[in-house]
């Protein structure tokens, strides 16, 4: 069954249905962003109020877009902003989630987005800059959830929590799995990467299935490859793949228990 | 982040009723009990109260990141601490976003409040037994690495999953769990017990 059916979620035929990859984005911006004299927001972009924010900071949330479509609205985006203070915009405080559409995919699908990204959690969070130590983004081999993979799918969307570097709760009212790692950025070099890799992870997660069979060396390197072969800076530690993995090998493997 | 005037509004929100380390104290624990506008006061590992007046010209830094999952030896019980995810502001450890479990020499686990002396058992994580040791020691249960601990019966857990037990009269671990026989004879390659 696909997400839209388990949850029974009225959604538009265009997300449920999609063969691409959709994906959102929730900007924060500190030092009172504001769009540039004779600029006007993009229609694809809302912007509102976040109290977690200081310095008249705000929240942009894009709507679901194709790839090609986020990307470049997040350019202009950032393009056509102005701010108080442009060093300060995107403090620590500042974060760049990303929610990928799920609707359309089966729910053993997010079990293998799930175990491919929990293979590879470190390398994730390399991307990204002081994020590892977040109290709003735990990353999951830190916590007691790898002791849960082995239960259904369903159960574990059910029982999951929202401030875990990948949340799973937004599939229940959105279809989407929430990506929390990446700073606040105006960057579109490290957005687009960030994307990408995303977008290869969804890509891989519904072409393989991972088992206790499948889950061999040469599986796992290939499934690494494919997944970070936007970042040439995370493809350099090819040769440490093994150890850098293995608490997370570890973790996957409590899945088949 | 810096302990100055300016930030005791955040030093509250982030650090109160919390333990952290400072970057001036090394490897020595603080527990903050109340933030004021002028000063942060609290207890020392060894009990001692203290009080630190914001100073901007030369202000204190907190030099601490929450802990990894890990076991670690505190007395006679292996213990786990992990993170818990949760809503709420606190950046140095609390009973909100870590908790600590020890393992009882009958495979069950309990949890247990955080103290100095736990946490000082796991900042200075004394080294790990070996299987041998840890049978024949008259410890509840024993740290075998930062992910398995094994009880004193001969039960081994990987986190709080059971993988793996020993038959001390043929002197063979049992695999339970086969998916973790490469990492449980890792482990255990020093042991002259067979792994089957």
């Amino acid at each position: 069954m696909k997400i839209w059916e388990v949850f029974d979620m009225a959604a538009d035929e265009m997300y449920k249905n999609s063969p691409v990859f959709i994906a959102g984005v929730e900007c924060e911006i500190e030092s009172r962003p504001r769009m540039k004299a004779g600029k006007s927001l993009s229609p694809y972009f809302a912007c509102v109020e976040d109290g977690s924010l200081r310095n008249n900071g705000r929240e942009f949330i894009s709507l679901p877009l194709d790839k090609e479509t986020l990307l470049t609205s997040f350019d202009h985006l950032q393009a056509d902003l102005t701010f108080d203070n442009a060093q300060e915009a995107f403090s620590p405080r500042t974060s760049t989630h990303v929610h990928i559409n799920c609707l359309n995919m089966e729910l053993e699908e997010i079990k293998n987005l799930l175990l491919l990204y929990a293979l590879f959690e470190d390398f994730f969070f390399m991307m990204t800059e002081n994020r590892r130590d977040n109290i709003h983004c735990v990353p999951l081999t830190e916590t007691y959830l790898p002791e849960k993979y082995s239960r259904p799918i369903d159960y574990l969307i059910g029982n999951w929590h929202k401030y875990t570097a990948l949340n799973l709760l937004p599939l229940r009212t959105q279809g989407t799995v929430e990506f929390r790692h990446l700073h606040g950025t105006g960057n579109s070099q490290t957005f687009k990467k960030w994307v990408d890799t995303l977008s290869n992870l969804w890509e891989l997660s519904r072409k393989v299935t991972l088992t206790d069979k499948t889950l061999v060396d040469e599986a796992i390197i290939t499934w690494w490859k494919f997944i970070f072969k936007d970042s040439p800076e995370i493809l350099q530690y090819q040769a440490v793949v093994p150890s850098v993995i293995k608490n997370s090998l570890l973790d996957v493997k409590l899945a088949f228990i | 982040m810096l302990f100055t005037t300016e930030n005791w509004a955040d030093i509250q929100r982030y650090y109160e009723s919390t333990y952290l380390k400072f970057r001036e104290g090394g490897d020595k624990l603080f527990y903050i009990e109340n933030v004021t506008p002028g000063k942060v006061e609290g207890i020392l590992e060894d009990k001692i109260k203290f009080e630190l007046y914001l100073d901007d010209e030369h202000p204190y830094e907190v030099d601490y990141v929450l802990p990894h999952k890990s076991y670690f030896q505190h007395g006679e019980y292996a213990c786990l601490l992990q993170r818990t995810p949760a809503k709420q502001y606190q950046r140095g450890i609390c009973n909100k976003n870590t908790k600590i479990y020890f393992l009882d020499s009958n495979g069950k686990f309990g949890t247990m409040d955080l103290t100095f002396d736990i946490l000082s058992s796991y900042v200075n994580k004394p080294k790990v037994s070996t299987l041998e040791e840890a049978l024949t020691c008259d410890k509840r249960s024993c740290v075998l690495s930062s992910r398995f601990a094994v009880t004193h019966n001969g039960n081994i857990f990987l986190d709080s999953t059971s993988v793996a037990a020993v038959d001390s009269k043929s002197r063979t671990i049992h695999v339970k769990k086969k998916l973790f026989s490469p990492e449980i004879k890792e482990l255990l390659k020093t042991s002259r017990m067979n792994v089957a």
